[in-house]
């Protein structure tokens, strides 16, 4: 079962995605900032990381940066979720890896169609644990 | 001082002396004129005579010249025949001036007489003066005995002297009786000429002395006369030039209050507006500056009038600019934004726009340059403060409907097998529509009051209804299951003049806060105090509280804190400062105390009455 790590300051956005994604048969983890979810990687690297960029304590695009310094070999993908859409609010992420930018509203059936297509392409992740 | 009439007399006297002067002076030359040709006429006469004579007697034998002792000399006898008063004396003087015979007027001696070393032939004269002082003309010539010069003849006679004889004293006494008759004839007659000339002159006179410049009318038909018509055709001449100077003058200090008056009426309106202007003449110069280009620039208007920019102006790319906007440039319209320093390290943002300034008559030349300095900070900000509304209006829309799209696509992929997930669905969109709706709500209302369409519609408003009204329906709300409600209110609480609705929104604002932020269990209370003016709504909590660092940055619009207590719970960061709006248009205060983890108290405190505000104002 892939584990999900879910970071948002929105409770509502979390409890309705952990809900959703978990009936999808993944294992959901949350974290209502940056910081907490770092935390929360160090102990134990999820499968896949969501984020959100706008929050208190560490946003998501710290959160990343600091992801791919102190940790260049990871494997897992992120999911940044985010209502700018302009180019230059994605300049940033050009230095990091395995990250994919998800509008808002979000579609679960979008985030769980990306999910496959990254685990599809690598086979060393069971693709047949992805539906 | 001297008058004009004290000149006047004194010019008469002064003529009348002069004139017995000059008839003196007139006399005395006559008189000396006349004496003059006497004694010439005498001299010519003594030469005549002495000349003759000489020859007379040189031509007779030298023997009957010379006397002999039986005999009168006949020098001698000529000498008183002669019975010349002129006459002093007649000699023959041999060599080394032995005389030979001399015959004198008694007391004169016959001066002494070297023979000439070449001896002339022919008579001839010398002057001489005699032992007693008295000046002779001797007419000589030698005398020959046998071909030789043995003695010279001399004879002497008295120069006329210039004395008046008496006989001469009735003729020059008459002369200068007639003399003095005429002065005052003539006098008489100078002074008719010369009246009607000091007339004119005295009229004159007067008209310099009044400062009346006029024609002087006199009736004169001589020379005088059309002297006078010339002159008075010069001073008509001259008063109608005096008349179209000041015809002239008037016209020019017409205009030049005109031109004064336009120019401070524009310097007025330049000084009015709002931007900074600054002008430059032709060569580059300041000609112009208002106080508010002083006051944007920091330098004194004294020190920028009449100089060139780069002696006060120390910012490079303004001072490009400016040099590019004058002259020939400035033909070509030119706008752009520069960033000044100003003072103190206050960073200003402007722009500069520069128009050329054509000549009236000729449009393809330019005067000058005018530049116009339009401070656009606040605009700026302002456009910044709107942006950032907008990407928080944005973002707190988005976060809704996030959640609905996520809700939406779970009931849509539910098979029915999860009934408890539609139910968690459904509450959920029912929660965000209402957030949805609570913020567009909120978002109008500050709109409004913003841009000033919210008129405040005071009415009487009982205080006890109203809140108890408002404190129930936020006592009924799903959240507030588990905390206990306590309303601290008298029910003889006043009225106050207030707009309902607003008011209504702003306490209800303070009341969902403090449902929102209270930890399970907690209390909210209300209390309402009045003082003698003011009525104190305090709407406390035992909540998570605000730290105080916090406490001054929650009433401003979408400010939220990152405690993750407080993101825990759904806000979008408008109803506090929606309420401060709204108690501030009732000329209010909203006031905060609040301990973390302890709770907080918000206490609105408004006037009872428009009138009291009045007063206190």
């Amino acid at each position: 079962m892939k584990r999900i790590l879910l970071v948002d300051d929105e409770p509502m956005v979390l409890r309705v995605m952990r809900g959703a994604l978990e009936r999808e048969g993944f294992e959901v983890d949350v974290a209502v900032d940056g910081e907490t979810a770092w935390m929360k990687i160090a102990e134990s690297r999820p499968d896949v990381l969501v984020t959100d960029i706008e929050m208190p304590v560490l946003s998501g695009r710290e959160l990343c940066q600091r992801i791919q310094e102190e940790l260049p070999d990871r494997e897992f993908p992120i999911f940044v979720s985010t209502s700018l859409t302009a180019l230059e609010h994605r300049e940033w992420s050009k230095d990091i890896s395995l990250l994919v930018f998800l509008e808002k509203p979000i579609s679960i059936r979008k985030l769980r169609s990306e999910i496959s297509k990254i685990f599809d392409a690598n086979t060393s992740i069971a693709a047949g644990d992805v539906r | 001082m001297l008058t004009i009439n004290n000149l006047r007399s004194q010019g008469s006297d002064r003529l009348g002396l002069a004139m017995v002067v000059a008839s003196l002076a007139a006399i005395a030359l006559i008189v000396a004129t006349l004496l003059w040709h006497e004694k010439e006429t005498q001299e010519t006469q003594i030469r005549t005579q002495g000349i003759s004579l000489t020859r007379l007697l040189s031509g007779m034998p030298y023997a009957q010249l010379v006397p002999t002792t039986d005999q009168h000399s006949l020098l001698s006898t000529i000498f008183h025949s002669q019975n010349d008063p002129n006459l002093a004396y007649v000699a023959i003087v041999g060599a080394e001036n032995m005389p030979v015979a001399v015959t004198s007027t008694p007391g004169v001696t016959v001066p002494s007489m070297d023979w000439p070393e070449t001896p002339v032939g022919w008579l001839s004269d010398r002057a001489v003066t005699t032992s007693n002082g008295k000046d002779v003309i001797e007419f000589y010539n030698p005398l020959y005995v046998d071909g030789s010069i043995v003695a010279y003849l001399r004879l002497g006679y008295f120069l006329p002297g210039m004395a008046i004889s008496l006989k001469q004293l009735p003729f020059f006494a008459t002369l200068a009786l007639i003399i003095f008759l005429l002065t005052p004839l003539f006098y008489l007659l100078v002074r008719k000429e010369v009246r009607p000339l000091k007339e004119a002159n005295a009229r004159i006179s007067t008209a310099i002395e009044s400062e009346q410049f006029g024609r002087v009318e006199m009736d004169i038909s001589n020379e005088l006369g059309s002297f006078i018509d010339r002159f008075n055709a010069l001073v008509d001449f001259a008063s109608q030039r005096i008349e179209h100077l000041e015809g002239e003058k008037e016209r020019l200090t017409t205009s030049r209050n005109l031109i004064t008056y336009s120019k401070t009426r524009i310097e007025n309106v330049l000084e009015a507006i709002p931007e900074a202007v600054l002008i430059l003449d032709q060569s580059g110069n300041v000609s112009f500056a208002n106080y508010r280009f002083s006051s944007l620039m920091g330098v004194s208007l004294d020190e920028v009038m009449g100089s060139v920019p780069a002696d006060w102006c120390e910012n490079s790319e303004l001072l490009e600019i400016i040099s590019n906007c004058s002259g020939r440039a400035a033909t070509s319209y030119l706008s752009q934004t520069v960033r000044l320093d100003i003072g103190s390290n206050k960073k200003r943002k402007s722009t500069v726009k520069a128009y050329p300034l054509f000549s009236p008559t000729d449009s393809t030349e330019t005067l000058g340059t005018l530049i116009v300095f339009r401070d656009v900070s606040k605009e700026t900000a302002m456009q910044r403060q709107q942006g950032e509304f907008v990407a928080h209006v944005a973002h707190e829309l988005k976060t809704p409907l996030n959640t609905l799209s996520l809700c939406s696509e779970v009931l849509l992929d539910d098979d029915g097998d999860d009934p408890q997930g539609q139910i968690e669905a459904a509450n959920t969109i029912r929660d965000e529509v209402e957030r949805l709706a609570g913020l567009i709500d909120n978002l109008l209302s500050i709109t409004k009051i913003e841009l000033g369409e919210i008129s405040i519609k005071r009415q009487r408003l009982r205080l006890h209804d109203f809140l108890e009204d408002a404190f129930q329906v936020a006592s009924r709300s799903d959240k507030a299951s588990d905390l206990t409600f306590e309303l601290d209110l008298r029910p003889d609480i006043c009225s106050i003049m207030a707009d309902k609705e607003l008011l209504r929104i702003a306490i209800n604002n303070l009341l969902t806060n403090a449902v929102k932020y209270s930890k399970p269990g907690g209390v909210i209370s209300m209390s309402c105090v009045e003082t003698e003016q003011t009525v104190r709504i305090a709407v406390r909590d035992e909540g998570i509280g605000i730290e105080e660092n916090e406490q001054d940055k929650i009433f401003q619009r979408f400010y939220r804190t990152e405690d993750a207590e407080v993101r825990k719970r759904v806000g979008h960061g408008l109803g506090l400062s929606l309420a401060l709006d709204i108690v501030q248009l009732h000329n209010g205060t909203l006031n905060v105390t609040s301990k973390p983890n302890e709770g907080s108290e918000f206490v609105i405190e408004i006037w009872k009455e428009v009138g009291l505000l009045k007063q206190a104002i």
